[in-house]
Order: C-alpha cells, then structure tokens, then sequence
C-alpha cells in the first residue's frame, strides 16, 4: 500500500504561555485542533514546556510520568493519533536529560531519545546528561528517528539514523535550522519534519525541497506525505519509465532538470512502489549507486582509498 | 589578500552536433579571454569540453596529452592571462590508458597537476575509461582547492575526503548542472563549490549553500569574487559581539548572519585585520572549534563518545519501555 502518513506541524511560535501549565495545555489544544485532519503524527517543539516563559534557562523537569505525557496520552488515545515532543525528564536516579518521547496511537509511549548532543549551556549550566543512542522507532506507518536542536550540528547522528533505516526524521528544536535540515534530508534521502519553538516548522521531502511550513500566522498545519516516494537516477532508466508511465496511470513521477534525477509516487493500492520499481527493472538512487561502485573498483583493481587528514598530495 | 580571488566559470550551453576538438577550444577561448578582460584569477571549463560532439568512440581518438593540443593553448592562455585554470579533457597516459581528468594549471601556464574521475559511470568504463584513484588537492595563492568530476557527484565521501585534507574550493567540471547537491556539499564541508557544465548552470556556491553567481541560457560566463578565508561561526555566546567587530573595522569586514541556520560568516577586507586576528582579539570560535569543544563536553558528561553502529540496528518497536502513563 502507498504509505500516506499526514503529519501535522506545530510551532510555537511567541506563542506560549505565561507557565508550563499553559504550555501543557497549548500542546494539548494542539493536538485536539489537529484532530480534524486525521493525523497520523502530531510533532510538537523541543522544551514546549517552557515557551515564553521568561526563566526560560531554568528548565522545567518532569519525570516521565508526570503530568505531560499523561495528558497528552489521553489526547493520542482519544484521537488515535502518534505525539511527539520533547521536554526535561528526571529519571529515578536524579539524573535530568533533554528527551524526545513517543506516543502511539493508545496513548502508550513507544520509546524515548535523550538528545546525544546538548548544548554547553544545557550540560553545563542545567546539568542536563547526554544521551549515547539514537534509535529508530518501528510505528504502524514506519520508521522515525529523532534528532533534537543541537544534534543538527553532527552530521554523523543524521548518517546513524539512515543506516538504522529511519524513513522520517523528526527534529524538535528551540530554533528554525534553515538549510542543513534540506542538505540532511537530500544526503539520506529521508524525510525531515521539525517542530520549533520559533515561526518555521517545516515538512521537507527526500530531494530536500520544503514543501510546507508554518509560519507568524499558521501556527498549525497538518501535510501528508508518503513514505514509499522513491528516488532515482535518470542514467539509464528513461526508458524503462517511460514504459510505466505508459502503462501505469496513478504514479507520479516527478523529473529534477538539474540534479538528473525522478521520484516516483503511487495512488495505486495494486501497485506501490516496490512493485513498481520490481516490475520495470528500476534501480534506486542508492541501488544505483552501490551497482556502480562496484563496476568502478573492478574496473580500476581496487577500492578507493581514500586520504585522511594530509598535506598536499598533487597529482604530478 | 591571501584568500581572495576573481572565480570566472563557463557553461557551453548544449552545443549540439558533430564538433571538433579545434572548434571546442575555439568557442571556449572567446571566454577565456573575456575572464581575463576582467583579471580572473581562477577559469573553470567543463569536463571533457574538447571532445564535446566528437564520436563516441572506444579508441577517444580525441583523447589529449600534456603537452598537446589543448593543453599548450590553455598553458598559454594561463601565462598571458596570469590566470589559474581547471580543465576536463579526456587524456591518454603513457601506457595508453585514458582517464577522464580535470588538469590544474597554474599562472605560469604549469601543469601542477591532474586529478583522474574517480567515479566514472558505467557507460564510460564500458566505453574504455579507467577509474582513478585517487584524490588530490592543490594548493594556490589563494588557497587549497580540490577537485570532483560529474558523477562523483553521488560519492560524500569524495567530498568528504577534499574537506579533510583542507580544501576550501570544490571545482566540479561536469557534463550535467547538479543542482541542489552541489549546496548541500558546501554547507556541509564549509567549502565554495565551483561547477562548470555543458548545459546553461555553471555555478559559483558560497560556503554556505546559496548560489552567489551562475550562467544561464544566455549567458555563457560568471564571474565572482570568493574569499577563501572567510569563516563560518555559530551565533551561541557571541552573536552579541558582531556590533563591536563591525563598529571597529567598518568596511573592513563583511558580517554575514543567517536568521534560520543560527550562523554568520566574517570575511576580512582589511589585511591588518585577518579573520585569524578578528577571531583572537574578538574571541570569536569558529563553528567547527565551537562543535569539537561541545563534543568533548558532551563526552565527558556522558562517560564516553555516542553509539553509533555501522551497520543498522533493528528498530525499537512500540511497548518496549515498559512505562505505564496515566490512566
């Protein structure tokens, strides 16, 4: 089946209220208005709890059953939908960490992240303890990932997620990020929806094109998006799409002049896009790729090795 | 300055037909000249520009040597112009191989050296073209530049591997325009990238991402200044500097503050006043520095460095934690 997921976005933007329990309560509010949609997954920002609060460096620390996640798995329940957020947990031990939770579709909390890469200031200064893992999260629709804030400055965390097989990452964030989310989203061909605390939360697909995002004056927008939309290479593969387009009415391919390459996308229950790709001989991006590398490495004897850090190496 | 340069690129705009390599360099002069009117210190051409419309044939009988042909032109033009130069040709080595490389020629009309595709596609090694394997850099007066061709364009770790030995230019010759990868491989590594193509985009990309200059469909020639010193910094902790650095050196200094990315760039216009210097007598971190300090705090309150397999790990799947909420 086509995977249709519809994710609603949520910024809260100079929003916020005057105390976390306001901000619990837009969270919530957030949910129920996106209820409408039919979410499928509803992101909310990193630290929602504390928007706008003017203490904002003193965090607001719950422990994982505390009143947050209890609220908002009864919206999740009542509304059959996946929440994602993230607040300050304090853990048994005392220890506190900046952690991504998520709520499945009854309300029970499919797993948590503690951002790998907190701030100095969030270390430091609010004694917050790094998180070592970032797992991927098998839900009814696929396979999520998160990375929080910061984390956008290690590109190795966004590599880990794609090789764990993330589909969709969701980044939580004080702030709006801008351009690496769509070089992220380009270099793993996954894709990313962010949830800010700021005007723009955003849904960017794998080519790392925005496709949508709230803004000063829509703090909420539900998109959908589907999962299975496949990226190629154009090189040798013309033909073979030109068949299926031929032959397959409701798929969608979309051509990229510059970057040489299609996606492709299908409203056809009988024929996802597995199938599709089966059926034709169509090799993905990736595919694509890895078939040449190893056409390469015969044809030049051996694998690259490529340099480390090193002076000048010309080629004379 | 050290890190400044005029960066001149050509595209060829789909020359179409049968061609020959005279008439490639001929319609590629005019250009050559063009930049140099303007006092260009870098010429980027497109990859295999001399056998553009020649046959596609397994013998490349268009194939070129240094010294040869082509090479002896652009040698010449580089020494009259005072120019650099990155060049694709199709070239035949001694033994007979033929690679698909981009020579980099320097003021004095000097081979410094070549760089050979090290991912050519299939139909290319089907075609008699041999994979190199290796990846230089060079260093000019204006900084260490590296070089990718076409279809590396699919390799990170290509590019990954220039970034690590110090490039602060990427020059990719190729034969299609690129497009949105060629700015997320700048932003990535913080490095210009420079495209000349066959088709209407050549491009100059700033370090940042954004596209600073390009040809098109009617023009064939772009021509941008870059600084290769300039930096990339974080605004954490000292975005509230930026008034004091801009009120003592004026317009001796180019600040740059992206609202989204929480990030600015410094670029010096002032060579009593590097950007090594801005950084020092500022307290200025750069990005990078800033993300390493991070990282070792990060490590020593964690107990270790994160985890991260190499191979993928299954997925967490639902009701794992064992965590009951509410009621």
């Amino acid at each position: 089946m086509p995977r249709k997921v519809t994710v609603s976005l949520t910024s809260f933007a100079l929003g916020g209220g005057r105390s976390a329990a306001l901000n619990r309560e837009q969270a919530c509010r957030y949910v129920d208005q996106a209820a409408a949609s039919g979410p499928d997954l509803v992101c909310l920002a990193e630290n929602f709890l504390h928007s706008g609060l003017p203490g904002a460096e003193v965090p607001v620390v719950e422990p994982v059953g505390g009143p947050t996640l209890t609220a908002l798995a009864k919206r999740a329940r009542k509304h059959g939908t996946y929440v994602c957020g993230s607040f300050c947990q304090e853990r048994p031990d005392g220890s506190r960490a900046n952690t991504a939770f998520l709520l499945d579709r009854q309300g029970e909390l499919v797993g948590q992240y503690d951002k790998v890469h907190p701030t100095i200031d969030e270390v430091i200064g609010r004694c917050m303890t790094p998180g070592g893992e970032a797992p991927v999260f098998a839900t009814d629709f696929g396979r999520v990932g998160f990375a929080i804030c910061y984390d956008i400055g290690w590109p190795d965390h966004w590599a880990a997620l794609a090789r764990d097989g993330a589909e969709l990452v969701v980044w939580p964030s004080a702030y709006d990020g801008g351009f690496p989310l769509q070089c992220y989203a380009w270099t793993h061909k996954y894709w990313v929806v962010t949830a800010v605390r700021t005007e723009h939360s955003k849904v960017i697909d794998p080519t790392g094109r925005v496709l949508a995002s709230t803004s000063g004056w829509t703090k909420q927008l539900p998109w959908t998006v589907d999962l299975e939309r496949q990226v190629c290479h154009v090189n040798y593969q013309e033909e073979k799409l030109a068949r299926l387009l031929a032959e397959r009415p409701h798929v969608r391919a979309e051509g990229f002049a510059e970057e040489g390459i299609f996606t492709l996308e299908s409203e056809d229950p009988d024929w996802p896009v597995p199938r599709l790709m089966a059926h034709y001989g169509l090799e993905s991006f990736d595919q694509y790729h890895r078939h040449a590398t190893a056409i390469q490495d015969r044809a030049r004897g051996c694998k690259v090795a490529w340099p480390a850090r090193s002076g000048v190496a010309p080629g004379e | 300055m050290p890190g400044k340069a005029l960066v001149a690129t050509v595209s060829l705009g789909y020359p179409g037909g049968k061609r020959t390599v005279e008439q490639n360099l001929a319609s590629v002069q005019t250009y050559l000249d063009a930049a140099s009117a303007a006092n260009a210190d870098l010429i980027c051409l497109p990859e295999t520009f001399p056998q553009v419309g020649s046959p596609k044939d397994a013998a490349h009988p268009a194939a070129q040597t240094a010294p040869g042909l082509v090479f002896d032109q652009l040698a010449a033009h580089a020494r009259r112009g005072r120019c650099w130069i990155v060049a694709g040709t199709t070239e035949r080595a001694a033994g007979g191989e033929v690679r698909n490389v981009a020579w980099v020629i320097d003021r004095q009309g000097k081979l410094v050296g070549r760089y050979a595709k090290v991912h050519p596609t299939i139909g290319e090694i089907e075609g008699g073209i041999t994979p190199g394997g290796e990846v230089p850099v060079f260093d000019t007066d204006f900084g260490r530049v590296g070089v990718a061709i076409c279809y590396d364009i699919g390799w990170p770790e290509h590019w990954a591997a220039l970034a690590r030995q110090g490039a602060r230019m990427i020059v990719w010759p190729s034969a299609y325009d690129g497009g949105f990868p060629l700015q997320v491989y700048a932003w990535t590594h913080f490095s210009y990238v420079v495209s000349s193509v066959w088709g209407y985009h050549s491009k100059v990309i700033d370090v940042t991402g954004r596209v600073l200059a390009s040809t098109s469909r009617w023009s064939r020639l772009a021509l941008q200044r870059v600084d290769l010193e300039k930096e990339v910094f974080h605004i954490d902790d000292q975005v509230q500097k930026l008034a004091r650095v801009q009120g003592q050196l004026g317009a001796g200094v180019t600040v740059e503050a992206f609202s989204e990315e929480n990030v600015f760039t410094v670029e010096s216009h002032d060579s009593a006043w590097p950007v090594v210097r801005i950084k020092q007598e500022f307290g200025l971190e750069s990005f990078r520095d800033y993300h390493a300090r991070a990282t070792r705090v990060q490590e020593k309150h964690r107990g270790g460095s994160a985890s991260r397999p190499e191979t993928g790990s299954a997925a967490v799947s639902g009701r794992h934690v064992g965590v009951v909420i509410g009621g």
